[in-house]
């Protein structure tokens, strides 16, 4: 009977002292990270790895693909009040999330020291809320973040890049009589030598995205233009202070034409979208591919030699106002905390840690990608596609001096109309006439 | 007394006059089990039917990124992501905003195009096919189920292996060359030139189409009695005239269904335009769904905008339908 008693003391004090165990320990602390590029997973999968090493704390990294997609599911989890701890974003879309107060504000947290360690061009023209962007914003009367004042910051840059970069490959060219080393130094030379490979091979000269109708708008006429016209009027045009039938951006409108005329597209470009265009471009489709800081990486991962490949900045047209470009990275992606992160204070954490100089060069080694973050250009650390990017960017390009506004209207028509040039629909004339009257409807009804 | 009211009376016990007698729940229960059978169903469509298409209605006029607040119940818009705009979305994209309508009205116009053709293209095929199918001939259950393979293919598997065939290099191209057609071949692909990608998209439409239309002519051949033919051969009636006076008649109403399934279908079309050509070449094959998928999920974000074109597209939608039975019906007449 006493043992009973004994053995029954002896249970409970063991029972009680579990759920006082259990009370308390905590769960580990799990935070969770969203991301669109599926690409991107392996390099930040890594970098959380590293990060739990040395803090206990895991972070998941989920991928939701494609674009819309990943959209939706923001807008559908920022409803139900059940997002990330930390979300990916494009970079300048993060207003629209702050502005519904989904995000942790940064402002006060990103100091002088973390703020250095960004490329030039990333962290204070896309994270910080500019004076131009606030001013825009508060013209239009549909503007979704009229509630963000300027320097508020949400969130800080983890990828940059830059399109206007051409690719070439070596053996073609060669093939076709020409130096492959050689840089065409105006956008006429080098519709020569397409010409020329053309005639002497047989093969297309040029491939692109071009079904998706701002490839060519962003990545090919946006830098002749710049080029062609100097800053100041290409602001003055884009905002509707001046035409586009101005002989500078004719001449742009003229050389896409030409490139129709001439027949220098891949055969079936219109069908054709951005990572199929590269596909094309390694398997020999075409002499040159148009990309960015982001298409090596991608040629190289399709199986090309990178000593088979030229890559040059998108040349502008003989007597150009800008002679040559130069090419910056802009920020691309964005990363953020957000208010339904049950550790917001881990969260911003893992933020410091993901964009420290040492991670983002583990990133560039596994994913081939421009890092928002200033990195060493030694291929033992960053790989071998990373040194060539960073020595072909520079810290300035036009395009940051420029306060351009490029309306949806007359975006969409110079959009259809180059792919129209393709089609034989329109002409340079014609084109920039509709671009002009899209452009003045636009910004009338902007009331400015 | 009637017989009903005495046989009432003997079982529930008589009542005063005037007084209705009381009902027990579960006789209440049993007498509305009708009811009770479709209130899950009813539940889910004023859940998730009614409730989203009013909202949808709501929403047309706001404009609304998809963040920040915007509901009915309660009636709720917080700016700065979402404000009433009145008729203001409805009007742009008419005619207010001369960019947006006209790209909203070529992309109806091309609706309108894949509506009338695929619909008058699936009914040319499937009834012939159907009319073969019916004889009893050898293997007749094999080409059963081969004529209905494509409605039982996986949409995005069909998309891209039409895609293929298309291509500058593709099957179709290759099958005109070596047959000595190399001059009809398209350079820049079936799908990549103006003169040729609404088309090859139609065919497509039109291939996934026929399938379900022939199951519904097949079912309508086998109602008709074998007599009415044997009686008009006997009278000295063609073929001609046993398909257009027998066959095609009883056999409207049938085609009736057809007619507006396909013709909704062919309005609301935007995932295959969406997975073969994007609207490309040059918004030839841009259709008013594929702007609405757009605006809504693309990087627009202007979720208002999309419910108010969708709205449109229902309106002009439904008055298609009711043109097309009032023909019908006239017809019938």
């Amino acid at each position: 009977m006493f043992n009973r008693k004994r053995l029954f003391v002896l249970m409970l004090s063991l029972l009680l002292l579990s759920l006082s165990g259990a009370a308390l320990a905590q769960d580990p602390i799990e935070l969770t990270m969203w991301t669109w590029k599926i690409f991107h997973v392996p390099g930040l999968e890594a970098i959380a790895a590293n990060y739990e090493a040395e803090t206990g704390i895991k972070v998941n990294i989920e991928a939701y693909n494609p674009d819309e997609v990943y959209r939706t599911k923001i807008t559908t989890s920022a409803q139900s009040g059940d997002l990330p701890d930390i979300l990916s974003y494009w970079s300048g879309g993060q207003w629209e999330l702050a502005a519904t107060d989904m995000l942790v504000e940064l402002t006060d947290v990103v100091d002088e020291s973390w703020q250095s360690e960004f490329l030039p061009g990333t962290y204070e023209l896309q994270s910080v809320m500019t004076q131009s962007t606030y001013d825009f914003c508060q013209q239009d009367a549909d503007c979704t973040y009229s509630n963000i004042e300027v320097g508020q910051v949400f969130s800080v840059p983890l990828l940059a890049g830059q399109a206007f970069f051409l690719f070439g490959n070596k053996q073609i060219i060669s093939d076709a009589g020409l130096d492959p080393n050689a840089v065409p130094a105006t956008a006429e030379e080098w519709m020569d030598a397409m010409l020329a490979i053309k005639e002497a091979t047989g093969s297309p000269g040029l491939v692109t995205g071009v079904q998706n109708p701002a490839v060519l708008h962003f990545w090919l006429f946006n830098p002749l233009m710049i080029t062609s016209c100097g800053v100041e009027t290409y602001d003055a045009i884009w905002n509707g202070e001046d035409s586009f039938t101005n002989p500078c951006a004719m001449k742009v409108l003229d050389w896409f034409y030409a490139m129709s005329t001439n027949d220098l597209w891949m055969p079936g470009i219109l069908q054709t979208n951005i990572d199929p265009a590269d596909v094309a471009f390694s398997q020999e489709l075409a002499a040159y591919d148009l990309g960015g800081t982001y298409t090596l990486g991608f040629l190289i991962a399709q199986g090309m030699d990178p000593e088979n490949i030229v890559s040059f900045p998108v040349p502008p047209l003989a007597g150009s106002a800008i002679p040559t470009l130069e090419i910056a990275p802009a920020p691309l992606i964005d990363v953020m905390v957000t208010k339904h992160s049950e550790y917001p204070e881990e969260a911003l954490a893992f933020l410091r840690y993901l964009t420290s100089p040492e991670q983002m060069a583990l990133f560039a080694k596994i994913n081939g990608d421009l890092p928002a973050v200033k990195v060493p250009s030694d291929p033992e650390i960053v790989g071998s596609v990373m040194p060539g990017l960073l020595n072909a960017v520079s810290d300035y390009t036009p395009f940051q001096d420029s306060t351009s506004q490029q309306l949806q209207e007359p975006s969409s028509v110079l959009q259809l109309g180059l792919q129209q040039f393709i089609t034989g629909e329109t002409t340079p004339e014609e084109l920039a006439t509709a671009i002009d009257e899209a452009n003045k409807a636009a910004w009338e009804q902007l009331g400015s | 007394m009637t017989q009903t009211q005495i046989k009432s009376d003997s079982v529930y016990g008589s009542a005063p006059l005037g007084v209705k007698p009381r009902k027990s729940v579960a006789q209440i229960l049993k007498n509305n089990s009708g009811f009770l059978f479709i209130l899950p169903a009813l539940l889910i469509f004023l859940i998730f039917g009614l409730y989203t298409v009013i909202y949808s209605f709501a929403l047309s006029f706001f404009r609304w990124n998809g963040f920040g607040v915007f509901t009915i119940l309660p009636p709720a818009c917080e700016a700065p992501a979402c404000a009433f705009v009145g008729l203001r979305n409805f009007q742009e994209f008419l005619y207010s905003n001369p960019t947006q309508s006209q790209f909203f009205w070529r992309s109806f116009q091309n609706n309108i195009i894949i509506a009338v053709f695929v619909t008058i293209g699936t009914i040319m095929i499937a009834l012939p096919l159907a009319m073969a199918l019916n004889r009893a001939v050898r293997g007749q259950s094999l080409y059963r189920t081969l004529m209905l393979l494509p409605m039982v293919t996986a949409g995005i598997a069909v998309y891209y292996a039409w895609s293929f065939i298309y291509q500058p290099i593709g099957v179709l191209n290759s099958i005109l060359e070596t047959i000595g057609l190399g001059a009809l071949q398209a350079k820049q692909g079936w799908l990549g030139q103006p003169n040729t990608a609404l088309l090859a998209l139609m065919i497509v439409m039109i291939w996934g189409a026929v399938p379900s239309a022939m199951i519904l002519y097949l079912a309508g051949l086998q109602t008709i009695e074998r007599e009415l033919y044997e009686a008009a051969i006997i009278d000295g009636a063609s073929a001609w005239h046993l398909l257009w006076r027998i066959t095609w008649p009883l056999l409207r109403p049938i085609t009736v269904i057809i007619v507006i399934t396909s013709l909704n279908r062919a309005l609301q079309e935007y995932e295959m335009v969406y997975l073969m050509t994007n609207g490309s070449p040059a918004g030839h094959t841009e259709v008013v769904g594929l702007q609405i998928f757009n605006y809504g999920f693309g990087d627009q974000r202007q979720l208002g905008m999309a419910s108010a074109m969708s709205w449109m597209l229902f309106a002009l939608a439904f008055i298609v339908a009711l043109i097309n039975m009032r023909f019908f019906r006239s017809k019938e007449e």
